[in-house]
């Protein structure tokens, strides 16, 4: 206790004393403990999805494989007969609750009409399956009765204030117009949760495919028992399928049902059709050793400053030596030292965190709240992580400066050990390599999200807006709003369309070859009007467009893309055509009449899939418009005007495509700020040390510059001379960090089909870069010097 | 106290291979102060660090206190020196950051020595050395005559049966040298033994016995009265 209070002491007095030396290891540490600490909590907030359901450990979803065009498909959908019957044949499901895929509706009281998003029709079971608390209302009965509806905070304040909300109606637009009574509101819900409802509406207020089993669009949920077990389960399911879904012989198998556990939904990428868009594992991972990587940064320069100036500790050491310490006793000696320094570290980078957790939300998407800095396993993972760090950063010093010789360093004979040379050099290539391959890397996923935003998709995306029609109008009715807006000065073009490029979920379907129905391909139905290529601006491949002067064009053509052409398996588009395809079970036979080149309608991540194209007859989602580059606003004002002229009920929506294109890629464009960041971070940390090394060889070193400027050489000389060392390090960490760069961005351009490639400047800017920030820290000193009288370099000795 | 018989000590760099002590053998009783002089390289200091039991012998056997101690390890060496062995050194060796009144704890420290004993020990030996009224500077607020004063408080703190002194005068003036080797000698009139390195004929005065080395090896004894004028 003695000795601790002793090396407190001492210690305190060394961080007090060397204050440049502290700042640097200070600020090291601490923009290295904050950076690793907000990286920690994005990685927890990522793991703890849906945690927040009480009996989260009980609860699995259902899901579907599907074989489609040669391929496996995993989906999070179901159809809604399966999930009340699954419960039905097995006794170890307590509930099961069906969630229908998010929807947009217009909510209306008296006169007031407002667009809500993330709406689901549920079954009354969500309350027991979920934990969702209710702030208002018995979640028991909440949805029961078929007209009511559950409200989110947000929402229920919206309509209502401040007023208890319960019993009050509500009109929201479905198929048709229902009266609903707010029967609940839900307490707020952690963002890490993957459902996050904004209301809810009972399951028996949804009309199509209640009793459809292949209509795979709603999500499905069990409670089970706690002796459930997954794979016996599932070993059943097949049994269950050809039961209740029976398949004609020749024609392609029903899906296979699955289960997965709650817990495992959010970072499971795999499946396709998700509620809301997934965590990625691999960003986590990437994550992680970023963090490891920053703390490492800071780690080195405690560890090659601390060595550094070894000769200013080493008498010190002798002395206690000398006067009766043992090299353990100083081992301990160093190692708290530097642990203090971890802990005061600690306390500047809780403040850090605390302030820039805002800007990290920002940056991350994430709604990380500054309270979770006061949370249990927070404080003990960040008590571990200083610990850690502490001895990470100061064994190699304190076993390094406890090995001294006494009397070596007590006559002041200490030669600066060629091995302590070595690996603080070692330790500097390290630092610039991670460094470098961090600049690499953001280089690479900017060049990317340049590349994504500038290729040629095969339509035009620019000056494109969207105008959603929620299923109001018949195709008929927005025809003809169409050709209204069509006469406006600003409108360049119109079409409308069932779905739009970057929509999220929408149908697949299972297209045959007529009277073939073994020949078949599965691919994504457009359905459009007659000026649906032009507007978008799609090239044809063969064959011709949509046209009026054909009447059966509305009833009986079709045009494919090419990778129909292909998923078909003919060898040229000329093959394609006239030939008669069926969809949609509805009997009817199109002939394609043409084949468009393929354009990008997904996110390119994908390969274009196969598409089929047919002039709408039901209803349309969406309203096209191309409008001309100037005066946008006076256009949209116009477009807003002519809007309410024909409906007043509906608000008058609109975005642009290529916004909403760009939205795709909020992921990768948050991992490229993120990443840019915390490479800037690492970088200035990297700096740091090699900022405070320079100081103490160059230092080092005066007695040698003294010399050589009385001989004659030049300050430029000498700033040559003292620069170089350090750049050959640099140089050397280019050479180390270039292929593991290169291979570690290359398997992250993988997950792109469109990509760019990887091109020497990207390693020749890093380099760049790399080499011109350290000649910069470097040539500090070295120009301090240089310029000092060499007199007094001469005297000192 | 202390016997020494063919001790050597080589020191090697990749190149040359030097011998610092050639088989010296000596012998130094309880109770005396002995100075052990020679030019510069001769071997003095490397003698007077495997005497303070700093530095091993690379041949020959070291009896101190009757206890064979040449193959000891660093452990049991570090521990036989704190209880045994004072330093004072030529260029006194305070720890910057520690006060005086911490410096001179600090081997009471290591022997886990209870607070309020230590207090009492560091005061006193204060006290003697009139420095009392600095306990609470820090090294570089003394003059060199001051410093080497806490030095040698340091050095007397734990009542050692032996003092090793290096040079102690070197880096004081003759006022403040005479002063020290006046602590030296009360000391040694206490009953501490004392060796001491030196290049001065006058500080060797002090001593009852001087030893000579030339080149690793000991080349003249003389007692007091022979060289005593």
């Amino acid at each position: 206790m003695v000795m601790l209070k002793n090396y407190f002491k001492i210690a305190v007095r060394n961080l007090v004393r060397h204050k440049g030396y502290t700042l640097i290891n200070l600020v090291g540490l601490a923009v290295g403990i904050a950076c690793c600490t907000l990286i920690m909590l994005f990685v927890q907030d990522e793991l703890n999805f849906d945690k927040n359901h009480r009996q989260a450990a009980n609860i699995y979803r259902l899901t579907i494989e599907i074989m489609e065009n040669g391929r496996i498909d995993k989906a999070a959908v179901t159809s809604p007969p399966i999930a009340p019957e699954l419960k039905r044949n097995f006794p170890e499901i307590k509930a099961v609750v069906r969630f229908s895929n998010n929807t947009r509706n217009l909510i209306r009281k008296e006169s007031t009409g407002m667009y809500a998003d993330q709406g689901f029709f549920v079954d009354s079971t969500v309350f027991r399956v979920f934990t969702f608390p209710l702030t208002v209302g018995n979640p028991r009965t909440a949805l029961v009765e078929p007209h009511s509806i559950v409200l989110s905070q947000e929402l229920a304040k919206q309509y209502f204030g401040n007023a208890n909300p319960i019993g009050k109606v509500l009109e929201i637009e479905l198929d048709s117009i229902y009266q609903v009574k707010v029967t609940g509101v839900l307490a707020a819900i952690p963002e890490n949760s993957h459902i996050r409802p904004n209301y809810l509406i009972p399951f028996d207020l949804l009309k199509n495919n209640r009793n459809n089993w292949w209509a795979f669009g709603f999500h499905s949920y069990m409670l089970v028992d706690d002796h459930f077990n997954p794979e016996k389960f599932e070993s059943k399911l097949p049994a269950f399928v050809k039961k209740y879904m029976p398949v004609p012989a020749g024609s392609p198998p029903p899906p296979s049902l699955h289960v997965q556990p709650l817990l495992n939904v959010h970072l499971d990428n795999d499946i396709s059709s998700q509620i809301s868009p997934p965590g990625d594992l691999k960003y986590i991972y990437l994550f992680s050793v970023l963090a490891l990587f920053i703390i490492l940064l800071a780690c080195i320069n405690f560890m090659n400053l601390a060595t550094a100036r070894s000769q200013n500790r080493s008498k010190e050491v002798g002395v206690r030596k000398v006067i009766g310490a043992t090299r353990q006793q100083l081992i301990g000696q160093f190692l708290s030292e530097s642990i203090l320094l971890g802990v005061v570290s600690l306390v500047i980078a809780i403040g850090l965190v605390y302030f820039s957790l805002p800007a990290f939300n920002e940056l991350s998407g994430k709604v990380i709240p500054g309270q979770l800095l006061k949370n249990g396993p927070v404080v003990v993972g960040l008590s571990m992580l200083t610990v850690v760090v502490g001895l990470a950063a100061g064994l190699y010093p304190a076993f390094f400066l406890s090995a001294f010789k006494p009397i070596q360093v007590l006559k002041g004979q200490l030669s600066t050990t060629t091995k302590g040379v070595v690996l603080r050099k070692g330790l500097v290539v390290l630092q610039f390599a991670i460094s470098i391959g961090l600049i690499v890397g953001t280089a690479v996923v900017y060049n990317q999200m340049e590349y994504i935003q500038n290729k040629r998709l095969g339509f035009t995306k620019e000056q494109l807006i969207s105008i959603p029609l929620n299923g109001q109008f018949g195709v008929a009715k927005a025809n003809t709003i169409k050709n209204e807006f069509l006469r406006l000065p600003g409108v360049v073009a119109g079409t409308v369309a069932n779905t739009m490029p970057g929509n999220r979920g929408w149908w697949r379907t299972i297209i045959n070859l007529a009277q073939n129905p073994g020949n078949n391909a599965v691919g994504f139905v457009f359905e459009t009007d007659f000026d649906y290529f032009s507007t978008m601006d799609i090239q044809l491949a063969d064959g011709r467009a949509f046209d009026t002067k054909f009447p059966k064009d509305s009833t009986q053509a079709v045009l494919i893309n090419e990778a129909m052409v292909k998923a078909f398996g003919w060898t040229s588009t000329k093959e394609a055509l006239e030939k008669h395809l069926e969809y949609n079970d509805n009997g009817l036979d199109f002939k394609v009449v043409g084949v468009v080149k393929d354009f990008n309608f997904q996110t390119l991540h994908a390969k274009v899939e196969p598409a089929i194209f047919a002039i709408a007859r039901n209803n349309v989602g969406y309203l096209v418009l191309r409008i001309s580059p100037d005066q946008v606003a006076q256009t949209l004002s116009a477009l807003q005007q002519k809007w309410n002229e024909f409906d007043d009920r509906h608000p008058f929506e609109y975005s642009f495509v290529d916004e909403n294109l760009n939205n795709l890629y909020q992921t990768e464009m948050r991992l490229g700020k993120i990443f840019s960041v915390f490479t800037a971070l690492a970088i200035f940390i990297a700096c740091l040390g090699l900022f405070g090394l320079a100081s103490f060889t160059t230092e080092q070193r005066t007695k040698e510059i003294g010399i050589r400027k009385v001989l004659g050489a030049s300050v430029g000389g000498i700033v040559a001379m003292l620069s170089k060392d350090f750049l050959k390090l640099v140089l050397l960490a280019n050479v180390i960090a270039w292929p593991l760069a290169w291979y570690g961005m290359n398997q992250w351009l993988q997950g792109f089909e469109y990509r760019t490639a990887i091109s020497w400047w990207i390693f020749g800017l890093s380099a760049f870069i790399a080499l011109l920030i350290a000649l910069f820290t470097v040539s500090f000193h070295a120009i301090k010097a240089a310029i000092s009288n060499p007199v007094n370099a001469l005297r000192s000795e | 106290m202390i016997k020494i018989e063919n001790l050597e000590k080589v020191y090697r760099t990749e190149e040359v291979e030097t011998k610092a002590l050639n088989k010296v053998s000596l012998e130094v009783n309880e109770g005396e102060f002995v100075a052990i002089m020679g030019p510069s390289g001769c071997g003095k200091s490397t003698l007077l660090n495997i005497l303070g039991l700093l530095d091993e012998p690379d041949g020959g056997s070291f009896k101190f206190l009757g206890t064979e101690i040449a193959k000891f390890n660093e452990r049991n060496r570090a521990d036989l020196r704190k209880r045994n062995i004072g330093f004072v050194f030529q260029s006194f060796n305070l720890i910057d950051e520690l006060t005086v009144f911490e410096n001179v704890e600090l081997p009471l420290i290591y022997l886990g020595v209870g607070a309020s004993e230590r207090k009492e020990k560091v005061e006193k030996v204060l006290e003697k050395m009139q420095i009392m009224h600095r306990r609470n500077h820090f090294p570089q607020q003394l003059s060199g005559g001051q410093q080497q004063r806490v030095a040698v408080a340091r050095a007397v703190i734990n009542n050692p049966k032996l003092i090793l002194a290096d040079e102690p005068t070197g880096n004081l003036d003759s006022a403040n040298g005479n002063e020290v080797m006046e602590l030296l000698t009360e000391l040694n009139e206490a009953g501490t033994t004392v060796i001491m390195v030196t290049h001065s004929e006058h500080d060797a005065r002090y001593a009852h016995r001087v030893i000579r080395l030339l080149d690793g090896e000991v080349v003249m004894e003389n007692v007091r009265e022979q060289f005593t004028v």
